[in-house]
């Protein structure tokens, strides 16, 4: 039942020029064809939405007794899943035991960093570990991603 | 003590220190008590900036929250078409709605973290994971909805615990012979398949 | 303008509630956010996505067979992990002592210590068989089964 992928590129292309031109119908059209094909997307405001230079940022790392301040250089746009997979191959912490926190949010992995507010160097994130036990307790719950 | 003068960057980057250290001392206090971030997180959102803290809040709170989802979710599930898309297909067998299968509380505080600690999006979310489980279980061959409904209401919305569920009783026979007495099978050498003779 | 009165956030939790209404075939939800986003005039990228393959679980078919019968059912498994823990997950989940499971995969009888994985399987829909040895063949009785 699934399509031949260049028409499912086509129909993304169409949706995002559609969107971008304020064609409701266009859009709806195209939203409601590759919902009918449940195709797997990752949809993300174009880049340039956001400053395009890598920044420092101040991580401070904590678990449940200690703490400690890393640097780490990323560009806003990214997402936090992206930041789980970076830290994850620089500092071999798993993204299930990763739970980033940005001023005042617990952070979702699709969101970008530029949304919780990072702009620029020496703003800070806080990068808490939960413990292993608590990672697969609450397994079950995220498995679906 | 804060300057008036305080550079407006300075300030933000302060704030978004401090913020997040009190968030992430919440976080701490509720991993000794053994309740997630996620749980935290959400709990302080939807209670607000109220003295109650985030554990107090869930304990007290939570389960209302959870059964007034659970109770959105069926009034949905009553109207006719409101939740279903239009995929049809299957539509036609399930047409008779009025009995579908409650949420778990389960199912309906995974749905309720995931939306951030809204109801309605959560209403919206857990309908919309059953319906996709529901799809997954009929894939791998259980077609009778209201089954696979019950199954995953039993196991809390995990699709691997509903499968269990629903294939045990297939395996029932297997338990049997393994403990019986019986020696050997008796073997029939007119059994169409020969090579489940040999076996 | 009007357009772009929407705050970063704002915009990205309209592109996942997109995502996902696309995904789990939501058409009505898809058609409701993709307006919101086209009366916004945002600007977007859409990739297909990617999954990780090494962290996700599988639906493996498994035929159960015994002296007599055989059936089929499906087991949700990472490749990843250890035919020892899948009989581990069999006992808990059906009930049958981890001694009295023989499972072959293509040409071959698994050993506990290897993975999944290391016999090929990799995807939904691989599939493995699963020997049910009877209780007195595997020295077992039902005591020690239940103590387990």
């Amino acid at each position: 039942s699934n399509a031949p992928m260049p028409c499912t590129e086509e129909i993304c292309a169409e949706l995002v020029s559609a969107i971008e031109a304020g064609d409701v119908r266009a859009a709806s059209v195209c939203a409601s064809s590759l919902a009918k094909q449940r195709a797997a997307l990752i949809i993300q405001p174009s880049k340039h939405n956001y400053t395009d230079t890598e920044i420092s940022l101040a991580v401070v790392v904590e678990d449940a007794s200690s703490s400690c301040c890393v640097t780490v250089n990323v560009f806003p746009h990214s997402t936090i899943g992206a930041l789980k997979q970076q830290v994850f191959t620089d500092y071999g912490f798993h993204p299930r035991v990763q739970r980033w926190v940005i001023g005042q949010s617990l952070c979702s992995d699709h969101r970008s960093l530029a949304s919780y507010g990072v702009q620029r160097d020496g703003d800070t994130a806080f990068l808490y570990l939960v413990s292993a036990r608590q990672a697969r307790l609450s397994r079950g719950l995220y498995q679906q991603d | 003590k804060v300057m008036p003068t305080e550079d407006p960057d300075l300030k933000r980057q302060r704030l978004m220190r401090e913020e997040g250290l009190k968030l992430i001392q919440l976080i701490r206090e509720g991993e000794k008590k053994g309740v997630s971030p996620e749980e935290v997180y959400t709990s302080m959102c939807v209670s607000g900036n109220s003295n109650v803290t985030p554990y107090d809040w869930l304990k007290a709170e939570l389960p209302h929250v959870l059964d007034e989802i659970c109770v959105m979710a069926a009034s949905c599930q009553q109207e006719p078409n409101a939740q279903t898309n239009s995929s049809g297909g299957n539509d036609g067998q399930d047409g008779q709605k009025s009995n579908a299968v409650p949420l778990s509380r389960a199912e309906a505080k995974r749905a309720w973290l995931a939306a951030g600690g809204d109801n309605e999006k959560a209403v919206r979310q857990a309908l919309r994971d059953r319906r996709v489980k529901v799809k997954e279980l009929g894939s791998l061959g259980f077609n009778d909805v209201t089954r696979c409904e019950e199954a995953l209401r039993q196991s809390g919305g995990d699709v691997r615990g509903a499968l269990v569920l629903l294939q045990r009783p297939l395996l029932e026979p297997f338990h049997q012979r393994m403990w019986s007495d019986e020696p050997e099978p008796p073997i029939d050498i007119n059994h169409p398949d020969k090579q489940h003779v040999c076996r | 303008n009007s357009v772009s009165v929407l705050s970063l956030s704002m915009k990205e939790e309209l592109c996942i509630e997109l995502s996902r209404a696309i995904e789990t075939g939501d058409t009505h939800a898809a058609v409701h956010y993709a307006t919101d986003l086209a009366r916004q005039q945002i600007a977007l990228t859409i990739q297909p996505m990617l999954r990780d393959t090494e962290d996700r679980e599988i639906s493996l078919a498994v035929v159960v067979e015994d002296a007599s019968s055989s059936c089929c059912v499906t087991v949700k498994i990472h490749p990843h992990v250890t035919v020892a823990s899948l009989k581990q997950q069999m006992f808990v989940e059906y009930g049958f002592h981890p001694r009295v499971q023989r499972w072959v995969i293509a040409q071959s009888l698994c050993s506990d210590g290897r993975s999944l994985a290391s016999y090929g399987i990799y995807r939904d829909g691989d599939t493995a068989f699963l020997y049910l040895l009877s209780a007195r063949h595997a020295c077992l009785d039902h005591q020690q089964d239940q103590e387990n």
